[in-house]
């Protein structure tokens, strides 16, 4: 067997900054180096280092059809994010991977998509959003209705897609920030009321809900109140992490590990799970 | 098929005397008045008795530093397979059952901890057993015989005089092949392996055992100093730790515990165990019923380590008493 | 009196207090798991009393459990953990008018083997200092006041050197001793600290080294000399001889010993232009200061 901490080289090729309030968001493009390469499906994760600073587990936030690099959206909030908002282009890091288990995009053909991301939560749901508007893709899946939130305008990741999103064929996005701001003419107020206008066919519609804890917490009562099954509602769950393969006991709920049994769960399995960890 | 043989106690000390060169030897040592198992480079320094060393084994399999590879100056990565061909000697059985839980959790599943695995690969063990209990020992209750494990490669029981050695492996049979021994027929009185289950267990609900059980209460007492971890044969969490040396990056990997107060501790400041009841719940119900559903062994072999070494008296025995009692 | 006595005592006045509501916990000790020693007992209901354990194995530091007891409780507190209430009444680390001090004269404690243990042997202090009510012990013989500490002997830095690393080199960083200490309570210790990252964490012995340099000197006019760092210590590493010289040396300046008078402003906290500046700034060098002069 391999050994799962070794990694591999990856070079930074674009550092994109992502939110123009608190700055603290960028979008790392990396290509393997020496032939590497790393196939993914939506919902796993890596564990990127940084030699002599250290390791973090991030989501993959690109396509996974995209053969040439791969994306990370990080935040700055600790050690090795720091250590990595400081890195431009031409940078070299290491990334191991990929681990955790996937969204069911096999069971989810044929059912209509909901898709409610709330601030940086909308990045491990964009190798799922780009692997479903992929050409090959799209018709395998009904209506996609998207609920995308913000603090405020300048916290929208990925605004750049957003008008190339709109204009695939059978899919419809909403957006919503916390409070009015002057030119702008999207929805105002938190995802949990907004669900309620929204036309959910809840019979045949799968969520897939990512953002902050309070807001899939609500969210999902919601939707499970407008009849939506628990099965159907699927999250993706972050936890501190070192080895990512099941042994250094730090990710677990319960007897399950986040980056084997997990990070994607849907609210079934998650409320037969102990509340707290 | 075992083969038992006679060996005096100063014969066994000749042959680890001439396994030495060609080994790194591990066994019992007296450090003033603590036993600990070390190191040797002398087998006068071995204390093959009764007592019990107050670490595990463990570290000579899952060091508690260790570095798993190096990034060099010009960015290339090499890894540290290094795994010296070892013999623990002494070991008993409580850590030889301890061995094989910590052998599921780092080699079974969908990944290998390869760094665990050569090592075990290159170490050949010879247990000891106990002729009596400890203040705090519960192997019993755990369904452990503290006479004889054959978790092993070599087992030996004190005779007085001498050893009986239970040649169990291949790689045990393979050491020894060399070395003139008296050969002992099988008796009746022989050791068979415990097969008595364990009273100590905890058949429950995961959601019932985590929320209605009194943790507050358990858990008051508890300092969160770690040292349960630490001298437990069973603790494994890990975490890595980059160091920068001369321009080169080395990664080690080194002990955690999950009584630390910031041991699951995010980036963010957000603590998913923020209090020590959390933790020693965590404790509790890791040893006792995750690693059973996931890896099918009980993670406490009733070594006693933790009750004797704790500050304040923490007794993991007595909790999991109260519990099964709580339950019925 | 003797600790039978005493624990009679003890028990009447606990009673009392959960009967009178004036406390709804009470800290004090119970017998250890395996029959020896002690370990700490927490009571809350009037039944519980009569299980409090009273005798010369009681050598658990409780005034710890002080810091998240917010809502107040009675401690039974022997000279050493009054001492430690004293400290953090000084630091402000907790509310006097919410705890109810059930102090206890001390005639020393044994550990298993019948030997003082860490602590005990140097100690010179029968009385605690602070108390709301006081458990009196006529035992005429007080352990302690021996004086281990010699300057005339003083080792070469090389001697001492050797010594302390070679003591610390039993150390495996378990931290153990950083718990059980009173004074340890620090939100994030510096080992832990991440940004920036002051210490590897390797087990070498400059890790080691660093570790205990540095708890010794952020002790230093601190230290209760209660012991239960030494006592918590699963390796048996002698660690507490050098914060003794740092305590034995602030003595010697500002004529500060930690948590003896509960009046007295804690002598690193305070500064007086009177203050004797040994080693350095131009002031005195009394040659005790390793190195050069000034």
């Amino acid at each position: 067997m391999s050994n799962p901490y070794l990694p591999q080289k990856a070079e930074l090729v674009e550092v994109i900054q992502e939110t123009s309030s608190d700055l603290d968001i960028k979008t790392y493009r990396l290509k393997f180096l020496d032939g590497g390469k790393m196939d993914f499906m939506p919902g796993q994760f890596v564990e990127l280092s940084i030699p002599g600073i250290g390791e973090a587990p991030f989501g993959f936030a690109s396509s996974p059809l995209n053969r040439e690099y791969v994306e990370l959206s990080i935040k700055r909030v600790g050690l090795v994010t720091e250590a990595l908002h400081s890195l431009k282009a031409g940078a070299k890091v290491w990334i191991r991977g990929p681990f955790g288990n996937t969204f069911p995009v096999k069971e989810m053909e044929g059912s209509k998509i909901l898709i409610i991301a709330g601030g940086l939560g909308l990045a491990p749901l964009r190798p799922l959003i780009l692997y479903m508007f992929d050409g090959q893709n799209r018709n395998k899946y009904g209506d996609i209705q998207m609920l995308l939130a913000a603090r405020s305008t300048g916290d929208f990741i990925y605004r750049r897609e957003f008008g190339e999103w709109e204009r695939v064929k059978g899919t419809n996005i909403v957006y919503t920030i916390d409070r009015p701001e002057d030119g702008w003419n999207g929805k105002v107020g938190f995802p949990h009321i907004l669900v309620s206008e929204m036309d959910i066919d809840t019979a045949n519609t799968y969520a897939v809900l990512c953002g902050p804890p309070i807001m899939i917490k609500f969210v999902s009562n919601k939707l499970v109140g407008l009849g939506l099954p628990k099965e159907k509602i699927l999250t993706t769950l972050e936890m501190r992490m070192t080895c990512g393969v099941g042994k250094c006991g730090k990710c677990n709920i319960g007897h399950q590990y986040v980056c084997i049994d997990g990070p994607v769960f849907n609210m079934a399995q998650l409320s037969e799970m102990p509340d707290e960890y | 098929m075992m083969a038992h043989a006679v060996v005096p106690k100063d014969r066994l000390r000749e042959i680890l005397g001439s396994l030495l060169g060609k080994y790194r030897l591990v066994a019992p040592v007296r450090e003033g008045s603590t036993l600990v198992y070390k190191e040797v480079n002398n087998v006068d320094d071995v204390v093959l008795g009764d007592d019990i060393p107050y670490k595990s084994p463990k570290e000579f399999l899952f060091p508690q530093v260790e570095k798993i590879m190096t990034f060099s100056k010009d960015g290339e990565l090499k890894p540290n397979e290094e795994a010296p061909e070892t013999i623990i000697v002494g070991v008993k059985p409580c850590d030889l059952e301890a061995l094989k839980v910590m052998t599921a959790v780092f080699t079974k599943g969908k990944y290998v901890d390869t760094y665990f695995e050569r090592k075990l690969k290159n170490t050949l063990l010879i247990g000891l057993g106990c002729k009596s209990e400890k203040p705090g020992c519960f192997c019993a209750e755990r369904g452990i015989n503290r006479e004889y494990s054959s978790a092993c490669d070599i087992f030996l029981t004190d005779e007085g005089d001498s050893f009986t050695a239970t040649v169990i492996s291949d790689k045990g049979r393979d050491v020894l092949k060399d070395f003139d021994l008296e050969r002992k027929d099988r008796q009746e009185t022989d050791q068979n392996e415990s097969s008595q289950a364990p009273v100590l267990d905890i058949d429950a609900d995961e959601n019932t055992l985590f929320n209605n059980t009194n943790w507050d209460g358990i858990s008051e007492k508890c300092l969160g100093c770690g040292t349960c971890a630490f001298v437990c044969p069973t603790c494994h969490c890990f975490e890595f730790k980059d160091v920068v040396v001369k321009g080169e990056a080395i990664r080690y990997r080194c002990w955690d515990s999950c009584m630390y107060p910031k041991f699951t501790l995010h980036a963010s400041g957000h603590n998913p165990r923020p209090s020590k009841k959390e933790r020693y719940r965590q404790r509790v119900m890791h040893k006792y019923l995750y690693v059973k559903q996931n890896f099918g062994y009980v993670a406490c072999t009733g070594c006693g380590r933790c009750i004797r070494s704790c500050p304040v008296g923490m007794n993991i025995k007595s909790v999991v008493s109260e519990i099964m009692e709580e339950l019925k | 009196m003797s600790f039978k006595n005493q624990r009679e005592e003890i028990i009447a006045i606990c009673k009392n207090l959960l009967d009178e509501g004036k406390a709804n916990l009470i800290l004090g000790f119970a017998d250890g798991p395996t029959g020896e020693g002690s370990v700490p007992f927490f009571i809350r209901k009037k039944d519980e009393v009569d299980d409090i354990k009273w005798d010369d194995a009681c050598t658990t530091n409780l005034a710890k459990y002080l810091l998240e007891k917010k809502e107040g409780a009675a401690i039974i507190a022997k000279p050493c953990d009054a001492r430690a209430i004293v400290m953090y009444m000084a630091e402000n680390q907790i509310d006097r008018s919410k705890i109810y001090i059930i102090g206890v004269e001390c005639a020393g404690m044994k550990d298993k083997n019948g030997a003082p243990p860490p602590g005990c042997l140097e100690c010179t202090l029968r009385t605690p200092p602070i108390f709301d009510i006081l458990v009196k012990n006529d035992n005429s013989s007080v352990q302690g006041a021996v004086n281990t500490h010699d300057r005339e002997e003083e080792p070469g830095f090389a001697d001492k050197l050797a010594r302390f690393q070679k003591e610390i080199s039993k150390c495996i960083l378990c931290y153990s001793c950083r718990q059980a200490c009173y004074g340890c309570y620090c939100e994030t210790c510096f080992m832990d600290r991440n940004m920036p990252n002051w210490l590897p964490n390797e087990l070498d012995i400059g890790s080691k080294m660093m570790f205990h340099l540095g708890r010794t000197m952020h002790l230093a006019g601190r230290c209760v000399e209660c012991g239960a760092c030494e006592r918590a210590c699963p390796s048996s590493v002698k660690i507490r001889y050098l914060i003794k010289e740092l305590t034995d040396f602030c003595e010697e300046l500002y004529g500060y010993r930690a948590g003896i008078n509960p009046d007295e402003i804690p002598a690193l906290t305070a500064f007086d232009q009177n203050d004797r500046e040994v080693g350095f700034l131009g002031g005195e060098d009394d040659g005790s200061c390793c190195g050069s002069k000034g």
